[in-house]
């Protein structure tokens, strides 16, 4: 325990967070709102990171530079996906991922 | 209950309570004001781990560059989403579900391991400094942190070969 | 007199000891004395706008040849009042919201922006032994709370649900991402010679050198360059570029009052921020005996001395566009932070560890001088081809402009 703090607790909190974020993948319409999603479920990550981090091993660092990686790639998938939706948004006029289906053939 | 707690409680609340409204508001501008919510709440978390830096890159990459990317996106793309339409798809119940399902079974994992942390030790007061060794050392991560700077300048290069108007 | 030597630690100390007498338990003592030292540390960028607005606007009315405020009705004498009186009249002004602003977002635009602004007090030393909270991440922290203007600075043009305040509002965000590319490039500078975040060891590392102005000249051209834009001030100024975009994002509100106040404190906490960084902050001779003079004599000088320097550019160049600044920062500014760090490092490492202040500064600057001399025409060069390129464009195309007439 850290400051009375249970580990359970930030697994928890990082399970929730992951849950709500994958509902938001799953469930939203517009791409835009799925990227949002995964914003929030590479958080859920981090979080979990980071307390094992504290809680298993605060003299190393893996589980920060794990954390600051997953940054990286976060920043990059962000950027890469929003680069797309513009794409998309200029040749089809839509952002919505239903109507998105000209590969179907 | 501890101050610490307490704001273990604070900031969990805000961060799970502001996702919900992300995945669940209809407009996608205020979806992205409450991940940016969302993120100062897990930023606290990371005070409370003892963490500073990675708060501090929580806040800068996070709120300053991804949420304000995705803003741009939204305000770019807002007239294209009919607002009368629901924000959801029609699996959403399914998604629910299944999400909720798994949710379940994560706690129920958790909270049946033994988790051998009864007393974690001291937080070293050069981490920050450590960390930054750590990221340069061949040891270390020094390969991995090569490949992030690749990918990041590919990443850079492609973003503006995609999204250029031709 | 020994009392007075110390003021700030002397009155903080016996703050608690009162408390301590009263018979509160510690933890309340601890409670109380973060929360009032908190509550004093906010009022301060909240309550010097008063005189350092009179100040800028004797300033500005120097620069056009004039008085500027002076003794009046309701301006008082020498104007004193004139501040004070814009407030009362800012505060109970009439306050509209727009029929279709998107209420919540409206009105906590400005309250994020204030917040922003007063959040950067926090870890910003003040004088020996005087600071909020000696962070390990110091300059970090008010690099990433950058980030929250940035978003304010969204809400406040979406949520006015108007053209002009939402171009504003994107035009302004671009510029203020595009400088925060040299902003951390060139702390990161700092950071690096110095080895650590804290802002109290980058004061004192600077006992190892000269001040790092001298010592890393570039560093500190383009840590200023880049924060012009953060309080709007030309020649980065498009924030708030009332000619073109109206008022800018905050357009739509009656009551600007708090935006002006947030870009007010921005300004002065940029410049005591440069201070600190590159003049030193409060050391300055005597401090060891008096330490009361770091903070209102030392660090107050050097603060409006920045201060003025941001207010002379700002009253006497004329703004650039917002693709012009792009330009700047992404073409110019951020290669040079790119290489400045480069060359530092080398300098750096070249050095024999035993080596003095002076060794170092001369080290430094030797290796500023160099890159100067390399980088400069090499990138004047580039943009004089760039120039050429549109020039021929431009040529390209005006005859067919002109049949269209």
């Amino acid at each position: 325990m850290v400051y009375g703090i249970p580990l359970e607790w930030y697994l928890i909190v990082a399970a929730a967070l992951f849950c709500i974020g994958g509902y938001g993948v799953l469930a939203r319409r517009s791409a835009v709102a799925t990227l949002m999603g995964v914003e929030l479920m590479l958080n859920a990550i981090n979080i979990n990171l980071v307390a094992f981090w504290r809680y298993l091993e605060p003299p190393g660092t893996t589980g920060q530079a794990f954390a600051l990686f997953v940054y990286a790639v976060a920043a990059a998938e962000a950027a890469v996906g929003l680069a797309l939706i513009i794409a998309v948004w200029r040749t089809h006029n839509t952002v919505v991922l239903k109507d998105l289906d000209m590969l179907q053939g | 209950m501890t101050l610490q707690q307490i704001l273990f409680l604070i900031f969990s609340a805000i961060t799970l309570i502001a996702a919900l409204m992300v995945v669940t508001r209809r407009n996608l501008c205020h979806a992205a004001l409450f991940m940016v919510l969302s993120f100062f709440g897990v930023a606290g978390l990371y005070v409370l781990l003892e963490a500073p830096f990675l708060a501090g890159v929580q806040v800068f990459i996070y709120v300053g560059g991804i949420s304000t990317l995705i803003i741009f996106a939204i305000v770019l793309t807002r007239d294209v989403v009919d607002p009368t339409l629901p924000p959801h798809n029609r699996q959403w119940i399914a998604g629910a579900l299944v999400m909720a399902l798994l949710c379940s079974v994560l706690i129920w994992t958790v909270l049946g391991y033994q988790w051998t942390t009864t007393t974690p030790g001291q937080v070293p007061a050069d981490s920050i400094a450590r960390l930054g060794t750590i990221l340069v050392d061949p040891e270390g991560f020094l390969l991995p942190f090569e490949v992030t700077s690749v990918l990041l300048f590919a990443v850079l290069i492609g973003a503006i070969t995609i999204a250029r108007e031709r | 007199m020994e009392f007075l030597k110390d003021l700030i630690i002397n009155i903080g100390q016996w703050f608690v000891a009162l408390l301590a007498d009263a018979g509160l338990p510690d933890i309340w003592v601890q409670v109380i004395t973060l929360g009032v030292g908190a509550f004093t540390l906010a009022l301060v960028p909240l309550a010097t706008p008063f005189l350092l607005i009179l100040y800028e606007r004797k300033v500005v009315a120097r620069i056009a040849d004039r008085l500027g405020l002076n003794n009046s009705a309701y301006g008082g004498p020498y104007g004193l009042l004139q501040v004070p009186d814009d407030a009362i009249k800012m505060f109970t002004k009439e306050d509209s919201v727009p029929a279709t602003a998107d209420r919540w977002v409206f009105n906590s635009a400005p309250v994020v922006c204030v917040t922003v602004a007063v959040l950067i007090w926090g870890v910003i030393p003040l004088g020996p032994g005087v600071i909020g909270s000696d962070l390990s991440i110091g300059i970090f922290y008010i690099l990433s709370l950058g980030a929250g203007s940035v978003v304010a600075v969204l809400m406040a043009g979406w949520g006015s649900n108007n053209e002009y305040s939402l171009a504003a509002a994107l035009c302004g965000v671009a510029t203020l991402i595009s400088r925060e590319i040299p902003l951390v490039l060139s702390v990161m500078a700092v950071v690096m010679v110095v080895g650590s975040f804290s802002m109290p060891d980058i004061i004192a590392a600077q006992d190892q050198y000269a001040w790092f102005l001298f010592a890393m000249p570039w560093t500190a051209l383009i840590f200023l360059a880049s924060i012009l834009s953060e309080p709007g001030r030309r020649p980065f100024e498009t924030v708030k570029a009332d000619s073109e975009v109206v008022a800018g994002y905050f357009t739509a509100y009656s009551k600007f009052g708090m935006f002006y106040l947030a870009e007010f404190m921005n300004q002065l906490a940029m410049s005591i921020l440069f201070a600190t960084l590159f003049l030193g902050g409060w050391r300055g001779p005597f401090v060891e005996q008096i330490p009361i003079l770091g903070t209102v004599l030392w660090l107050a000088i050097k603060t409006l001395f920045v201060m003025s320097v941001i207010q002379l550019l700002h009253y006497s160049l004329p703004r650039l566009r917002t693709d012009q600044i792009l330009a700047v920062t992404w073409k110019f500014l951020t290669p040079l932070a790119l290489v400045n760090i480069c060359v530092l490092a080398l300098a750096g490492k070249t050095l024999p560890p035993n080596a003095g202040p002076w060794t170092r500064t001369l080290a430094f600057l030797a290796a500023n001088i160099g890159m100067t001399l390399v980088v400069l025409p090499i990138l004047a060069a580039r943009d004089r081809a760039a120039r050429r390129r549109q020039e021929q464009i431009r040529r390209a195309a005006q005859p067919s402009s002109r049949k269209h007439k």
